[in-house]
């Protein structure tokens, strides 16, 4: 967008009548890239490849080499050329002067003595090791693999590609973030599938159940912007009164993991009123009138309201507004779903939005996250195990790989027996920051005879590990990125050389081939040649072009693409369950040993010794155990504090700024008292993330409890990270 | 009437991000040590609810800017359309600005020693751009407007603790925030 002077003195004009001089529009359509172009800079297009809703694409600026700064792509219809303060963050990221430079050796282990090691002696050792284990086991079992969600790229997969490549190993199985929410869709509508989340300007009502878009999903709030200029009303349903509840025009403060309830509640008074939508219901979905006969003999709304300590009125009020709004739309977070009972909870919203005809709806939908634009090759992570490899005989019989539980890492890797685990290799991950029972996770890593991480920064895990290997950033590697919520896909281009002698994860593994081959000749499949091009060619296929409408990988060079498909997700009311309807009766879920019915399912009460519920979500400054180490991030949050309600705090004669230890039978942590409203009575909270220079962690006090779900989808059931019971005490 | 221009900010739309303070530091180079632009978290808990919301601010480019009546040197000049800018090439660093800001918008550059402050992007808006910081805003929650059109009634202004900071007049309106109930 150019403007002259003499048009921008008109608009000027246009103002005094009411519009803005800067619309909201004009703003969204003006081009960062075109405006702050100048003939000695290169632009290339990358994508951000943290776990993070909105994986942007983004424009990087590199002069003589060097990346100057890091800006939205335009051509992103749904990032629409803004970038969170993370994005802006990179260059500092890329050369920070704490990033990992070479590959570098710890002796003794968490002594913190680092010593700079060649590629060569890197891969000496760590070939030599795996040999070695192989030879005194006869397999590579004892050799255990976990990787998650530090870089989602498609080319990062060669990482578990690495793994295959030399046998069958342990591997660590499942997701931490979101199983029991996945489980529950699939349950009901026969996988995740939510609609386009720039078909939510469509909606006429908005309910953001445990999602705090404003940090986590920030390119969303544009989008209900809209719709809320529309009329569209914007409710949020939290524990916590998160910056986006604060936006909303109606925040309910429900009690945790109680969603259900509510939502239960809700469907009650809108069968009641007779507000059903009982065409759609009908002939959607199978087990509707088993479930509406539940709830007219089991759900009142005074027991609705006594457990979510929601008032009756206000249950009222959202089940009539949102039975009626039509399209209304459901935004499910991650969050809610980390319960004992989380699962369920899904459920019976999914058939709360079924019940009002809201599924398969443009501005409808009950959304929570989708895979259909992930179908690539997978090609870096499928390598066959060399010939005469020893596996695990699974309960199928089959001979593969051993799967455990990555929500109960430290345990499940202690508990192998025939043979045990001897060896980690961890890529993507930080398992040190990020899994429960922080205590269990560092003897497990003492046990171990060699751990290997690939990673760029000193992290807890690092800390932990024999040798660091260090690992290029995004812009220093060709990727290709898909979103677990929009539905565009971005080609991620090498726009700098990589730093010092960091490497892909894929490069990583055609070295380590080379050496073990050299070792051993036939003891690894891995590739050992392929530019880094290449290796993103391989990820292509026929379908995924189709789906985006090109006919070459290059052509996502002029800018991300969205995939074709329907606004609305379940619009042509195929679902993917056995019997092609939602499933209100799940036969699926009652084999697997949960109510076929979304009934309500107890939520997890706290222990007598321990009253106080710990949540530790999402921070605003970092995504996980990533950015908030960064030089600009420390300078805007300095320092990690808890937020206690005032009245919770007067009960232990806590005053702002107070140190807090906070405790139970597993471990404890002392951080600084934030006095605040935002929380209740009985719900502490602090942000998980890694500070530089800290030990801060919010795990030490976390259990491995399981949530109800994960297992049918995703192989393992979820964690109950806010299942978190604690007690505190001044320090 | 002389135009005046200035920042609107509405507080419903604002979410905290940071983008808008980022996006000026960079493009303006701004070294570690200095920012332009803030962002403040505030929470107003009153019997009726409580009120969590953010404030991006960044210089008020004032009617009445009391850096420009200070300044020995005459560095600051008021462009037609409003813009309070300063000149370093007649700073001396003298810090007569940065005492007297009520709101503290100038700053010391830590390399040169000179006074500096949010110039509202001038050249950008002369060439028909927008400043940086509304370029990086998601929401459209910073806007910049000609502040003798606006229709006030739905407004605050910025308001200082000091009867005489109100005579600088400062050019920033604000969308107030709704209040939750809990």
């Amino acid at each position: 967008m150019q403007l002259s002077r003499r048009q921008f003195i008109g608009s000027a004009a246009a103002a005094a009548a009411g519009a803005g001089l800067f619309s909201f529009e004009m703003l969204m359509k003006s081009n960062p890239a075109a405006a702050g172009a100048t003939p000695d800079f290169k632009l290339f297009r990358n994508v951000c490849p943290r776990n993070c809703y909105d994986t942007c694409g983004q424009i990087s600026y590199v002069q003589d080499g060097i990346l100057k700064k890091v800006e939205g792509d335009p051509k992103h219809g749904y990032t629409n050329g803004k970038l969170c303060v993370k994005g802006y963050t990179y260059t500092r990221r890329v050369y920070s002067p704490d990033r990992i430079k070479y590959p570098m050796k710890q002796t003794p282990r968490g002594s913190g003595n680092w010593t700079r090691i060649s590629w060569d002696e890197a891969m000496d050792t760590i070939a030599a090791k795996i040999l070695e284990l192989k030879k005194r086991y006869g397999s590579t079992l004892p050799i255990c693999f976990n990787k998650y969600s530090g870089n989602f790229g498609i080319v990062h997969y060669g990482a578990d590609g690495t793994m295959s490549s030399i046998g069958y190993t342990t591997r660590a199985l499942g997701t931490p973030c979101w199983p029991a929410g996945i489980d529950a869709q699939t349950y009901d509508f026969g996988t995740l599938y939510s609609n386009d989340p720039e078909d939510m300007v469509n909606a006429n009502y908005l309910i953001l159940w445990g999602q705090n878009a404003a940090w986590t999903a920030i390119h969303t709030m544009p989008f209900l912007n809209k719709a809320r200029e529309r009329g569209a009303k914007l409710v949020v349903i939290d524990p916590i009164l998160t910056s986006t509840a604060s936006k909303a025009d109606l925040y309910i403060q429900i009690k945790p993991s109680t969603d259900g309830a509510l939502a239960l509640g809700m469907a009650r008074h809108i069968v009641d009123n007779n507000w059903v939508d009982w065409d759609y219901a009908r002939a959607n979905s199978v087990g509707f009138d088993e479930w509406i006969d539940y709830l007219k003999q089991n759900i009142t709304l005074d027991w609705a309201a006594d457990k979510t300590g929601v008032p009756k009125d206000i249950i009222m009020e959202i089940a009539r507004e949102y039975a009626t709004a039509k399209p209304a739309a459901m935004w499910v977070g991650y969050g809610m779903q980390r319960h004992m009972n989380g699962g369920q909870n899904v459920r019976i919203i999914d058939a709360l939005g079924v019940m009002t005809g809201n599924v398969g709806k443009s501005g409808g939908g009950v959304n929570y996250g989708h895979l259909e634009t992930w179908g690539f090759n997978y090609n870096a992570m499928t390598n066959p195990a060399p010939k005469d490899s020893k596996g695990f005989i699974g309960p199928d019989g089959k001979e593969g790989d051993r799967y455990i539980n990555i929500n109960n890492f430290a345990h499940d890797v202690m508990a192998q027996q025939d043979p045990p685990v001897k060896m980690l290799w961890l890529a993507c991950r930080n398992p040190g920051s990020q899994d429960p029972d922080t205590s269990a996770i560092e003897k497990m890593f003492a046990a171990m005879e060699l751990v290997v991480t690939v990673d760029s920064f000193f992290n807890k895990t690092v800390q932990m590990s024999d040798i660091v290997l260090p690992a290029t950033t995004h812009f220093e590697d060709w990727d290709v990125m898909a979103s677990y919520w929009h539905y565009w896909v971005g080609i991620n281009q090498r726009a700098i050389q990589p730093l010092y002698e960091s490497k892909s994860d894929v490069e990583i593994a055609m070295l380590l081939s080379k050496k073990m081959n050299a070792l051993e000749p036939g003891s690894c499949t891995f590739p050992t040649s392929g530019t880094p091009e290449e290796w993103v060619a391989k990820e292509f296929n026929p379908g995924i072009y189709k789906l985006l409408g090109i006919s070459d990988w290059r052509e996502l060079l002029d800018g991300p693409r969205k995939a074709k498909l329907p606004a609305a997700s379940w619009a042509d009311g195929k679902f993917r369950t056995p019997s092609h309807k939602a499933e209100i009766h799940s036969e699926l879920a009652q084999k697997n040993g949960l109510p076929a019915l979304p009934v309500w399912v107890e939520e997890m009460k706290a222990p007598e010794q321990y009253t106080i519920r710990f949540m530790t979500p999402h921070p605003q400054h970092g995504l996980h155990s990533q950015f908030q180490n960064l030089d600009w991030m420390m300078a805007a949050n300095p320092e990690p504090q808890v937020e206690i309600h005032p009245n919770l705090a007067a009960k232990y004669g806590i005053a702002e700024g107070d140190m807090v230890k906070i405790f139970n039978d597993l471990g404890s942590l002392t951080l600084k008292a934030h006095l605040t409203r935002a929380t209740s009575p009985d719900v502490i909270v602090a942000y998980e993330a890694w500070y530089k220079d800290s030990n801060y962690n919010v795990n030490y006090t976390l259990k491995a409890t399981p949530s109800d779900m994960g297992k049918q989808a995703t192989g393992n059931n979820g964690l109950a990270f806010h299942d978190n019971f604690v007690a505190i005490q001044k320090a | 009437m002389l135009k005046q221009l200035g920042f609107v900010l509405d507080a419903n739309r604002c979410l905290g991000c940071g983008a808008c303070a980022k996006a000026c530091e960079l493009n303006h180079h701004l070294p570690p040590s200095l920012v332009w632009r803030t962002i403040r978290k505030v929470e107003d808990v009153t019997p009726e609810g409580i009120r969590r919301f953010y404030l991006s601010t960044a210089c008020n480019h004032c009617a009445n800017p009391e850096c420009l009546r200070v300044c020995p040197r005459g560095a600051y000049s008021k462009r037609r359309n409003g813009i309070v800018t300063h000149s370093p090439e007649k700073c001396t660093g003298c810090k007569s600005c940065v005492v007297s800001c009520p709101f503290g918008a100038p700053k010391i550059h830590p390399t040169t020693g000179k006074a500096c402050k949010c110039q509202l992007c001038y050249d950008r808006i002369e060439q028909g751009s927008t400043p940086y910081c509304l370029t990086a805003c998601l929401t459209g929650a910073l806007q910049l407007r000609e502040i003798h059109t606006l229709a006030l009634d739905n407004l605050t202004r910025l308001t200082a603790p000091l009867p005489s900071l109100r005579l600088t007049r400062p050019s920033v309106y604000f969308l107030p925030p709704r209040r939750v109930k809990l």
